[in-house]
């Protein structure tokens, strides 16, 4: 494996890695909002309101938990588990609990904990590894056109080459690497926490190896087109 | 001209990879780039806040052209399924559509080819 290659690699993984952590900060802000919303309409004293808002905060609760069960497991204490103390990612009850105090609470802004903040971190040192990996493939590619340049050869058919092997072997990697994820959240793979890491490796390795193959055939059929007289 | 069964692969990888580009770029521009612009006048979130060079074009392809099931599932976390279809048009989803037949047979064609082939 090349460097180049494993570029592409970690750059499929990052990618997925960091949809799964802004899914998460959009889920926690999600629930803030329905908290907050409830805190709001607690004062005005309208029931049907507050049974309303109620509700929106344990499905917002529930779509939090289901989707990212093994992250929220980091932020809630073991002890606190069942039981109506801790913060509001303890349960929907405790949030409820929370938001219809007297008293503001600090911990309704779920998104704005020192963890939530941590993963937002992490979501953007990944959004530029992906990025930035590319811009390394790119160059890479640059690098090998100079080289040839600087040896005689000729580099134009290289620049062809390199950049027909980088946008074939990208597209069709990035569709194979969707349709894997498709595919076997279909068999549903993304369900657990588990299941969810197996198929970002699963998916970054199906577009990988598609982005390798593509890059191949996109140099090669570059280089035919380059060499063949349609005359 | 065209003898060998590799001439043949190559002609149509180069059409196939011609063809995804366009069907790509016009999806991107004329139903993605709209149906975004849309939802953000609107007051919502970016529905794919995690792309940046653009690959979510392909999610949108698939959140707007597949039927809600297995295979699109209203509750993915990469994409906000239900809000995107609210936005979409007939024309996008045969935008769509096209868009993935192509890109799923050129796939097809490069990885068979290229495994059997190279």
């Amino acid at each position: 494996m090349t460097l180049q290659d494993g570029a592409g690699l970690v750059g499929a993984g990052t990618t997925v890695a960091e949809a799964r952590l802004t899914g998460l900060q959009k889920a926690l802000l999600d629930y803030q909002k329905a908290l907050l919303e409830l805190r709001k309409v607690k004062g005005s004293g309208q029931t049907a309101n507050v049974a309303r808002a109620k509700h929106a905060v344990q499905v917002k609760f529930k779509l939090l938990q289901m989707r990212y069960r093994a992250e929220i497991n980091r932020f809630v204490s073991p002890a606190d588990i069942g039981k109506n103390r801790g913060g509001p990612l303890t349960s929907a009850e405790r949030g409820a609990t929370l938001a219809t105090r007297r008293r503001s609470d600090r911990r309704l802004y779920v998104s704005n904990s020192a963890q939530a903040t941590k993963l937002a971190q992490l979501a953007t040192a990944t959004r530029y590894a992906g990025n930035g990996l590319i811009v390394i493939d790119a160059g890479l590619r640059v690098q090998k056109v100079h080289g040839t340049y600087k040896s005689g050869g000729d580099w134009q058919r290289q620049a062809v080459m390199e950049t027909t092997g980088f946008g074939l072997g990208g597209a069709f990697g990035l569709l194979a690497g969707q349709g894997a994820v498709a595919g076997l959240t279909a068999l549903g793979l993304g369900l657990t926490p588990v299941g969810w890491v197996v198929m970002i490796g699963l998916a970054a390795a199906v577009g990988f190896g598609t982005g390798i193959v593509g890059d191949q055939v996109g140099k090669n059929a570059a280089a035919w087109v380059y060499g063949k007289d349609f005359r | 001209m065209f003898e060998t069964a590799q001439d043949w692969f190559y002609l149509s990888v180069i059409i196939l990879f011609f063809l995804t580009a366009v069907t790509w770029i016009t999806f991107a521009r004329l139903s993605m780039a709209r149906i975004e612009r849309e939802i953000i006048r609107d007051g919502f979130p970016r529905p794919c806040p995690w792309d940046g060079p653009g690959a979510r074009t392909i999610w949108y392809a698939y959140a707007i052209s597949v039927p809600i099931g297995r295979f699109n599932r209203i509750d993915d976390p990469l994409i906000d399924v239900p809000l995107v279809r609210k936005y979409a048009t007939r024309a996008d989803v045969i935008r769509g559509r096209i868009f993935l037949i192509i890109g799923y047979l050129g796939t097809v064609v490069v990885v068979t080819g290229g495994i059997m082939l190279e």
